[in-house]
């Protein structure tokens, strides 16, 4: 391309390098927000990969049941009458750990490790911990001692060596056991895998979990000569497996939990591509200033020669340019946004999904490509408009404002109906019957983009009204700050729709999340009708892995028989195999109480809690519900130890626990099935001490710290007792922690929209220069420039602020009743306060006058004589 | 004998940085306007004419030397009683009207007034007036895109009027109008100027315009030198 043609048409930017620096700032946010959010799931989800496999070492299949897991006897069966000698038992558990007396982490500051139980003389060909060439590890002691060992790294963490021992506290109960030796990690790999482990004779992690000849799972690693056909090789032990037992390969755990946080990982992705969407406004807002500014030029240009697609090309080359140079500064400032974000995730994916321990966060160069292609992609998208409106220039030296105006005025309606559309497709997309979560933040983002092209219609609309108003209040000055947004709408109209998208955003997160909350707090306060829980640590830690049971029959004896102690209601929480899979079992003694604790959603609880009473039926919640197809009437196969059985689904209850739902069986059907009478938690319910119906019956705190203490003397061990209302506000922190994440990205969005706003304000101050120049060479003072600078950005705000409102309303509706419900199976209720909306147009307001403090400032020294000259 | 000036140029200089080079545009320009006169500045472009308007109506401030308008020395006043002094003494007219396009034909002519505040019924009549003198009475409520270039600078006199200033500053108000209607606007700046008592300083670089004037004044490396009638016969009829 021609040197002095690019210089001629580009040398707007190098007289306004702020408009440029603006752009790259935008798409640099833009791009960190959506390489941070990557990269710090990458990072969570690879923590686990990479502990995972840790544990699985060469292990090329999993003998797994459910939680109770695998009898004991299988593996004797396998090792000696089959004789799979490719087999190694495992017992696997989360525990806690205290920090060793020379630690520097206070004394209460528990970290929590997984224990691996291996039997040593299987072990040589699964796993390299006890490789003696890389640890130095007592293995006599580990057997005959109570023995453990852990990585190097862990043990100056606690301040342990040799020699020292551990406190580590298991199911509730402390044990002191002997550090035996330590593994070094070679890379950062094992650095990372072997962070948060514990590995310990299988008899030792068999007496810790209580699981007497029990076993977590046998691995396998089946031959080289033989794993061509892996199947012929498995089929002789899978004839052997009793019910509830199988065999599944190592990827499917880590399978499972990608697929388990897959919804909350997308929610995340759209937010952060929300955040590049208002990067990109600001962009098209940038070029579109460009190019309207540089008409003049532009035209000259096409009347000496140039063609418009070679003008075009230019505007294309800028945007690719300004998109590169985002991008470039947006990777490395995301690379240090996972840092910060990484903690907050894995917090969540802790709270909600699976135990992880984040020490090593990476993002993938495939994150930073798609992070540079994303920032480029969306530069030469946004700037396609303006590219094509330079393609149109005439060649003639320049187009008058007003006709550009106009112009654009009269293409308002087809804009309209362009955002219609737009907004009737995205609808379609979220009413049609489908379930899959892209297809839903398609329709998000179509309707959204549909009713950011409502903007300019709006704008004219609300400024109609507000155009009075503004010359009541301010005069002539009034009105003319008010119908110059109007006349400016090439360019108010992008920041405005910006500004608005950003706040939208705020406004249908805030929205969505109160609502959430609200429905939540209300379910616990439905759902926790005791007024003591007691369960154990492990119980809060893991769901999903082996859970030893608290509580036996013997300690709720205990509980019942305690002073002031009225009823005595447990639980006991297992993970059984299903007809659709790995399923949370729920099995409750309670009976009139449940009715109330868990409020159906679906079903007539006249039939359905009998059916649920017989045993023959199971309850399951919507969430499990929503994921399983299932509906009530149908049948759910559980595998017991007796067999496979069938229960007939008599109720979905409403249930906010977990994503991925639960179900609930009688506890006396249960302990008839598995044989099992442990117990995860129990729930006291305390002796009303007052008659007084009008009083209100709920214990004392005094009375509830009384026997909770009593609990605690009696059962002994480190067992966690809770009030109703601690767990309620716990229950609620965690919901509150769940939402940080979405907290900062939303802060992340308005901070690009600011960005834009601010670059958008300053383009048309720029622009009205010579119009400020003649108000101040009538007699305007700098400080009567400033307030009519000020009062054109707060109309830009209060107009933007009005927008979102409603925009952000459709938009919470379409979290809570779309994306929520097809990425959880979630129903919640609406709820909308005054607060958020009131908030939202105060951000927007002060956001845009926060924006339009520079160009006010600038414009407000600018020298008439100056503005007057023109550019 | 002459009274009082009402202009007063004292030794006025003002120049311009252009890289390394620094461009004299006033060379300590001494000049003296009466009251009530009508004075043409004539001078090439980039003579320094519209420098001169700037430092005369405290637009811009001389590098040295100053200005004093009415006994009102303007180099001595801030930026903020500048501002004051010209919202309430002086009128502008410009070359490219610079009405604000946002604005109505009567909200154009009003604004003056109304940042002098003293847009009374008395005055917005007055004002209003003003519009009917420049036979744009029927077009108040349109917006200046709808009006002809020679409408926009009548809009444009009656709004620098419309405040009632002592001083009139009009910069090449015929520089972007075709002939006849550049006369026509001439006129009406010289009729309305002197009906009015005003003074008016013009800048042009059309010799023509040269007959309305009382004194006419070329600006010659940075200084006002006065012209007489000789001058100002064009070369062809001397």
């Amino acid at each position: 391309m021609r040197r002095l043609l690019i210089k001629a048409a580009t040398g707007h930017f190098r007289k306004h390098p702020l408009q440029a620096a603006f752009s790259v700032i935008g798409v640099a946010l833009g791009v960190a927000v959506f390489v941070g959010i990557e990269g710090a799931n990458g990072s969570a989800l690879r923590a686990f990969d990479v502990s995972t496999r840790a544990v699985t070492g060469r292990t090329t299949h999993h003998i797994v049941g459910e939680s109770l897991g695998v009898p004991g006897d299988l593996y004797r069966v396998l090792r000696i009458e089959l004789g799979i000698r490719w087999s190694a038992p495992v017992v696997e558990g989360f525990v806690f750990v205290m920090p060793g007396p020379r630690s520097p982490s206070p004394a209460g500051a528990r970290r929590r490790f997984r224990l691996l139980g291996v039997d040593l003389f299987a072990e040589s060909s699964f796993r390299d911990q006890l490789d003696p060439r890389t640890s130095s590890i007592d293995l006599a002691g580990l057997m005959t001692r109570s023995g453990i060992s852990l990585s190097g790294p862990s043990a100056r963490e606690l301040s342990v060596e040799p020699g020292d021992f551990l406190r580590v506290v298991v199911a509730g109960h402390p044990h002191q056991l002997e550090v035996v030796g330590l593994f070094e990690p070679q890379n950062d790999f094992e650095r990372q895998a072997s962070a948060d482990l514990l590995v310990t004779d299988i008899g030792t992690a068999q007496a810790l979990f209580g699981l007497g000849a029990g076993i977590s799972r046998i691995d396998l690693v089946v031959p080289p000569d033989l794993r061509d056909e892996p199947e012929t090789a498995l089929r002789p032990i899978r004839d052997a497996l009793p019910p509830g037992v199988s065999i599944v390969r190592p990827e499917q755990r880590s399978a499972a939990a990608e697929q388990m946080t897959r919804a909350f990982r997308l929610n995340l992705r759209a937010l952060s591509l929300l955040a590049l969407l208002c990067g990109a406004f600001l962009i098209y807002n940038t070029m579109t200033f460009a190019v309207v500014q540089r008409r003049p030029t532009l035209g000259i240009l096409r009347a000496l020669g140039a063609t418009s697609r070679e003008l075009f090309a230019i505007v294309l080359v800028e945007a690719a340019i300004v998109g590169a140079l985002g991008s470039a500064l947006g990777v490395p400032i995301g690379s240090a946004l996972a840092r910060i974000l990484v903690d907050r995730v894995a917090q969540t994916v802790n709270d909600l999904y699976f135990t992880v321990t984040v020490s090593v966060v990476s993002v993938p160069l495939s994150v930073l490509a798609a992070g540079v292609i994303l920032g480029i992609g969306a530069a030469l998208v946004a700037a396609f408009g303006p590219a094509a409106e330079a393609l149109r220039t005439e060649p003639r030296s320049a187009l008058d404002r007003a006709e550009l105006e106009g112009r654009l005025h009269r293409a308002v309606p087809l804009v309209t109906a362009i955002g219609l559309a737009l907004a009737a497709a995205g609808s379609a997309c979220l009413l049609l019957p489908l379930t899959d979560l892209v297809s839903s933040f398609m329709g998000l983002f179509l309707v959204l983009l549909g009713l950011a092209c409502l903007t300019p219609a709006t704008t004219l609309l609300l400024m109609g009204v507000l155009t009075p108003v503004a010359g009541g209040l301010f005069g002539t000055l009034g009105r003319f700050s008010a119908r110059s947004v109007v006349a400016a709408l090439s360019r108010t109209g992008v920041a405005i729709a910006a500004l608005m998208m950003a706040v939208a955003v705020t406004v249908g997160v805030d929205v969505m999340i109160q609502s959430f909350r609200g429905t939540v707090d209300r379910w616990l306060s439905n759902s926790l009708p005791a007024d003591l829980y007691v369960t154990s640590p492990q119980a809060l830690v893991d769901r999903f892995s082996a859970t030893p049971a608290a509580l036996d029959d013997a300690d709720v004896a205990v509980l019942r028989g305690l002073k002031g102690v009225d009823r005595v209601t447990t639980v006991r929480s297992v993970r059984v195999n299903s007809s659709v899979g790995p399923v949370q079992l729920l099995a409750h003694d309670l009976v009139e109480i449940g009715h109330t604790a868990f409020r159906l959603k679906d079903g007539d609880p006249a039939q359905a809690w009998p059916a649920y009473e017989r045993g023959d039926s199971v309850l399951i919640s919507e969430p499990f519900a929503f994921r399983h197809r299932l509906d009530l009437g149908e049948s759910l196969s559980l595998e017991t130890p007796s067999g496979v059985r069938s229960f007939r689904v008599a109720g979905i209850f409403y249930d906010y626990a977990t994503e991925e739902g639960t179900v609930l069986l009688t506890q006396k059907m249960y302990r008839e099935l598995w044989s099992d009478r442990g117990i995860t938690a129990a729930a006291l319910y305390l002796r009303e001490t007052s008659q007084d119906i009008a009083v209100d019956s709920a214990p004392s705190d005094a009375e509830l710290e009384r026997v909770k203490s009593a609990a605690e003397a009696a059962l002994g061990g480190e067992l966690v007792i809770r009030s109703n209302g601690l767990l309620r506000e716990q229950s609620l922190r965690v919901f509150d922690r769940t939402f940080v994440v979405t907290g900062v990205l939303r802060l992340l969005a308005v901070l690009v929209a600011f960005v834009g706003v601010l670059a958008a304000l300053t383009a048309l101050q720029l622009e009205r220069g010579r119009e400020l120049g003649v108000l101040r060479a009538l007699g305007l003072t700098p400080r009567e420039v400033w307030t009519l600078v000020t009062t054109q950005t707060g109309l830009i705000g209060l107009v933007a602020g009005l927008l979102a409102i409603p925009v952000g309303l459709v938009m919470s509706a379409i979290m809570i009743h779309v994306i929520n419900r097809r990425s959880f199976g979630w129903s919640l209720e609406m709820t909308i306060s005054a607060q958020p909306l009131v908030a939202a147009l105060a951000l927007s307001i002060g956001a845009a006058l926060l924006a339009g403090l520079f160009p006010a400032y600038k414009m407000s020294r600018t020298s008439p004589a100056e503005a007057l000259r023109g550019e | 004998m002459r009274g009082d000036p009402f202009i007063e140029l004292l030794e006025l200089s003002k120049s311009y940085q252009e890289g390394d080079r620094t461009h004299v545009v006033l060379d300590r320009a001494t000049l003296a306007i009466d009251p009530g006169e009508l004075v043409v500045l004539l001078g090439r472009s980039g003579s320094g004419k519209t420098t001169l308007l700037n430092l005369v109506s405290g637009i811009d401030l001389p590098d040295e030397g100053g200005v004093v308008v009415d006994g009102v020395s303007l180099h001595e006043l801030s930026e903020r009683e500048r501002t004051l002094f010209r919202r309430h003494r002086i009128g502008f007219v410009f070359q490219f009207f610079n009405l604000l396009p946002t604005l109505t034909v009567e909200e154009n002519l009003l604004l003056p007034l109304e940042l002098s505040g003293r847009l009374g019924k008395q005055e917005r009549e007055r004002a209003l007036e003003l519009l009917d003198r420049v036979g744009l009475g029927a077009r108040r409520a349109s917006f200046p895109e709808r009006l002809s270039g020679g409408e926009r600078q009548r809009v444009a006199i009656a709004r620098a009027l419309a405040h009632d200033p002592d001083l009139l500053l009009a910069d090449e108000p015929t520089g972007n109008l075709d002939a006849d209607t550049g006369r026509e606007v001439l006129d009406l700046i010289d009729s309305m100027t002197r009906q009015e008592g005003k003074t008016l300083v013009m800048a042009t670089h059309s010799r023509e315009v040269a007959h309305v004037a009382d004194r006419v004044f070329r600006l010659d490396h940075g200084r006002p030198v006065e012209l007489s009638d000789i001058d100002l016969v064009p070369p062809a009829r001397q």
